[in-house]
C-alpha cells in the first residue's frame, strides 16, 4: 500500500470522524438524558455551519464565531425543548413528527434566505506541514484539533458537580432525584448541550465539507446508527463509534467504490439486531 | 333528526358521490392530478396508521411503496408483462419483503426498531441506484399505462376512477381488518401491550399481520403509482418521502384509521395548491401544519371535525 495515500485517508477519515463524533456526542446527550428523538438535530448541525460561515464572512475571528454558533444553537435548542418537546414529552411519535417538521421549516428557510447553493468558507489556517516524508494540511490538522478541543471541554464539563448530575440523570431519572437532583433542569441543560454541540460540529467541519442547506440529511442517518450501535447515553461509545464511521467512509470509499454505505448500513443493521441495546448501552425501558 | 346510524351512512354515502363525480365537478387536469396522488398517498398512509396502531414506529413507509413500484416496473417494462398481473403480483412481492424483514425486525424493542426502518429506507435508496438492470440513478422510464383490451387508461379522469377504486378496495381491507378479531387484538396491543400480552394476545403475530397488511396495500398502491408516471426514480421514495407519510397520518388524526388517511392526504396535497403556496414555501407550510396540530390539535383534523359530525373512525 502506498503510505502517502494510507496518511491521506487516514487524515480524511480523522477529519469526517471528529464532526461525526461532535454530532453523535451532541445527540446522545439529548436522547440519553431528554429521551427525545430529535430528528432536527442534523438540521442544527447545518445553521451551526451557516451561521459560522456568514460570521466569518464578516470579519469575525474564527474562535468567537464557533463561540457565537455555539451559543446560537444552544438558545435554539432551548427554545425547542420549551416550545415543542415539553408539551408533547408523553407521546414519543408526536416529538418525532414535530421535530421533522422544524427540520424541514429550518432548511427551506435557508434555502429562502442564502439560497440553495454551497457556502464555500475558507479555513483559517493555510498551508501545509511536512511529517517523516509525509504532507499534511493544516486546514484538516486544524478541524481535527478544534473538535478534540471542544470534546477535552465537554469532558472536563462532566467531570463537573453538574456533568456528574448530568450522568446521573441519565443512568435513572428516578434515582437522581431521590439525590437532591431535579431532573428537569438536567433534561433542559442536556438539549442546551447538545445543540450547541451541533452547532459546534457545523462550525468546526464547514471549511471541509462547505455549507449547503441539505447537508443535515445525510448526517441524520449517521449520528442515529453511530448511537445506535455505540449505546444510548454512552460518551465513550459515541468518540469511539463515530472516529471509526469516519475512518470506515474514508477508506471503504477509496476501496470500495460508491457500495460503501450500503455495505455499512447493513453492517449496522447486523449490530443493531445482535445487540439492540449498543455495544456500550444499558437497556433502555420507555413504552410507547 | 336521523338516528345515529343512518346519519354516519349518509354522510359515508354523500362523500363517495362526491369523489365519484369530482372529476367532472372539477374541470381542472391538475386537480385531478393531485387527487389522484392523495388518493394513491392515503394508502400508503392507511398502512403506516394500522402500524402506529399496534405501536410499530416505522420510517420505511414509503420505501415499501418504491418496492411496489419497482417490482411493477421491472415486469412491465422487462417482461411486458400485463399491468392487470404487476398490480398483484407487485403487491405479493412487496409483503413478502415486509414477512422477512418484519421476522427479523418486529421483535426488537421500538428504538431498534425505527433504527432498522431508517437504515432500510437508506439501503432501499442506494441499492436501487447501484443497479443497473433496474435504471440506477438515472430511474426507470416507459412504464406503459395499464389497458383493458384496447382502451388505455391515458386521461386522468379515467386514471382517477382507477385510483379510486384500488383505495376503495385498500378501506374495505383495513375496515374488515379492524372490525374483526384481528382488529380488537390491535387496539388492545395499541392501548397496552403488556396488558394484552397478560391477557394472551400473541403480540409478534398481530404486528406481524399490521406490518404485512401494510406491505401489501403499499405495493398495489406503489404499482398504480410506477404506471401513472410511467418514470420512477430511487430518489422520490426516500427517508424524506416516508417523513411526508408520517405527517399526512398526524394531520389527518393518529387516532382515525380509515378517515384520517384520507382527509390527512387531501388537505396536504390540495390546500397548498388552493392556497397557491409555491415550492418554495411548501415544505414552510408542511413543517408549520405539523407543528400546530401536534400541539393544538393532538386528535388531528378529524379529531375537531368528529365534534361536528358523528362520524367514527
Amino acid at each position: 500500500m502506498n503510505c502517502e495515500v494510507f496518511f491521506q485517508l487516514l487524515l480524511n477519515g480523522l477529519v469526517l470522524g471528529s464532526s461525526y463524533v461532535l454530532v453523535a456526542a451532541g445527540f446522545t446527550l439529548v436522547y440519553g438524558t431528554a429521551r427525545v428523538f430529535n430528528f432536527a438535530h442534523g438540521h442544527f448541525y447545518m445553521l451551526g455551519a451557516f451561521i459560522y460561515g456568514g460570521l466569518v464572512f464578516l470579519g469575525v475571528p474564527w474562535i468567537l464565531s464557533l463561540v457565537i454558533a455555539g451559543l446560537a444553537l444552544g438558545l435554539l435548542g432551548l427554545m425547542t425543548w420549551h416550545i415543542l418537546f415539553k408539551p408533547l414529552y408523553f407521546d414519543v411519535f408526536l416529538t418525532v413528527a414535530t421535530s421533522v417538521g422544524l427540520g424541514y421549516i429550518m432548511v427551506q428557510g435557508v434555502i429562502v434566505t442564502v439560497g440553495e447553493r454551497n457556502l464555500i468558507v475558507p479555513s483559517v489556517f493555510k498551508g501545509v506541514l511536512t511529517l517523516w516524508g509525509t504532507t499534511i494540511s493544516l486546514e484538516k490538522l486544524s478541524i481535527v484539533l478544534i473538535s478534540l478541543g471542544v470534546m477535552v471541554g465537554l469532558h472536563l464539563f462532566l467531570k463537573s458537580k453538574i456533568g456528574k448530575a448530568l450522568e446521573a440523570t441519565t443512568i435513572d431519572q428516578e434515582g437522581a432525584s431521590l439525590q437532591g437532583i431535579n431532573p428537569r433542569w438536567m433534561l433542559v441543560i442536556a438539549m442546551i448541550l447538545g445543540s450547541a454541540l451541533a452547532g459546534m460540529a457545523g462550525a468546526v467541519i464547514v471549511p471541509y465539507l462547505s455549507a449547503q442547506p441539505n447537508m443535515g440529511y445525510p448526517i441524520t442517518t449517521t449520528y442515529l446508527c453511530i448511537v445506535v450501535v455505540a449505546g444510548h447515553g454512552s460518551l465513550k461509545g459515541a468518540v469511539i463509534i463515530g472516529l471509526l464511521f469516519g475512518l470506515v467512509k474514508s477508506f471503504g470509499y477509496h476501496y470500495l467504490g460508491t457500495w460503501d454505505y450500503t455495505i455499512m448500513m447493513l453492517l449496522v443493521a447486523i449490530i443493531m439486531y445482535i445487540r439492540p441495546w449498543g455495544i456500550w448501552g444499558v437497556e433502555f425501558r420507555r413504552r410507547i | 333528526m336521523l338516528p345515529f346510524k343512518h346519519q354516519k351512512g349518509l354522510i359515508l354515502l354523500g362523500i363517495f358521490l362526491a369523489l365519484i363525480f369530482l372529476p367532472s365537478i372539477i374541470g381542472s387536469q391538475h386537480l385531478i392530478h393531485i387527487f389522484i396522488l392523495a388518493g394513491l398517498e392515503c394508502i400508503v398512509v392507511m398502512g403506516f396508521i394500522a402500524q402506529y396502531h399496534v405501536r410499530l414506529l416505522t420510517f420505511c413507509a414509503a420505501t415499501f411503496w418504491g418496492l411496489g413500484a419497482y417490482t411493477s416496473g421491472f415486469l412491465s417494462t422487462k417482461f411486458g408483462i400485463n399491468f392487470w398481473f404487476c398490480l398483484p403480483l407487485s403487491a405479493i412481492i412487496t409483503s413478502f419483503f415486509a414477512l422477512l424483514i418484519g421476522l427479523l425486525a418486529v421483535r426488537a424493542g421500538w428504538v431498534t426498531f425505527l433504527m432498522i426502518s431508517v437504515v432500510i429506507a437508506e439501503v432501499f435508496v442506494e441499492a436501487i441506484g447501484h443497479i443497473g438492470l433496474l435504471g440506477g440513478w438515472d430511474g426507470m422510464g416507459r412504464i406503459p399505462r395499464p389497458a383493458i383490451g384496447s382502451y388505455v387508461f391515458l386521461s386522468k379522469a379515467s386514471y382517477y376512477y382507477l385510483t379510486l377504486g384500488l383505495a376503495t378496495v385498500c378501506v374495505l381491507i383495513f375496515m374488515g381488518l379492524y372490525k374483526s378479531a384481528i382488529g380488537k387484538a390491535w387496539t388492545a396491543i395499541g392501548q397496552s401491550s403488556d396488558l394484552a400480552e397478560s391477557v394472551g394476545v400473541n403480540i409478534f403475530k398481530y404486528r406481524m399481520i399490521a406490518y404485512v397488511t401494510a406491505g401489501f396495500t403499499s405495493g398495489l398502491s406503489g404499482s398504480l403509482y410506477a404506471h401513472y408516471f410511467s418514470y420512477i426514480a430511487p430518489t422520490s421514495f426516500d427517508i424524506v418521502r416516508s417523513l411526508y407519510v408520517s405527517i399526512n397520518a398526524v394531520v389527518g388524526g393518529l387516532g382515525f384509521v380509515i378517515s384520517g388517511p384520507i382527509i390527512g392526504s387531501i388537505i396536504i396535497r390540495a390546500v397548498p395548491e388552493w392556497l397557491r403556496i409555491t415550492d418554495k414555501y411548501q415544505p414552510i407550510f408542511e413543517g408549520l401544519v405539523i407543528i400546530l396540530c401536534a400541539l393544538f390539535f393532538r386528535k388531528g383534523v378529524m379529531g375537531v371535525l368528529s365534534k361536528y359530525i358523528p362520524l367514527r373512525r
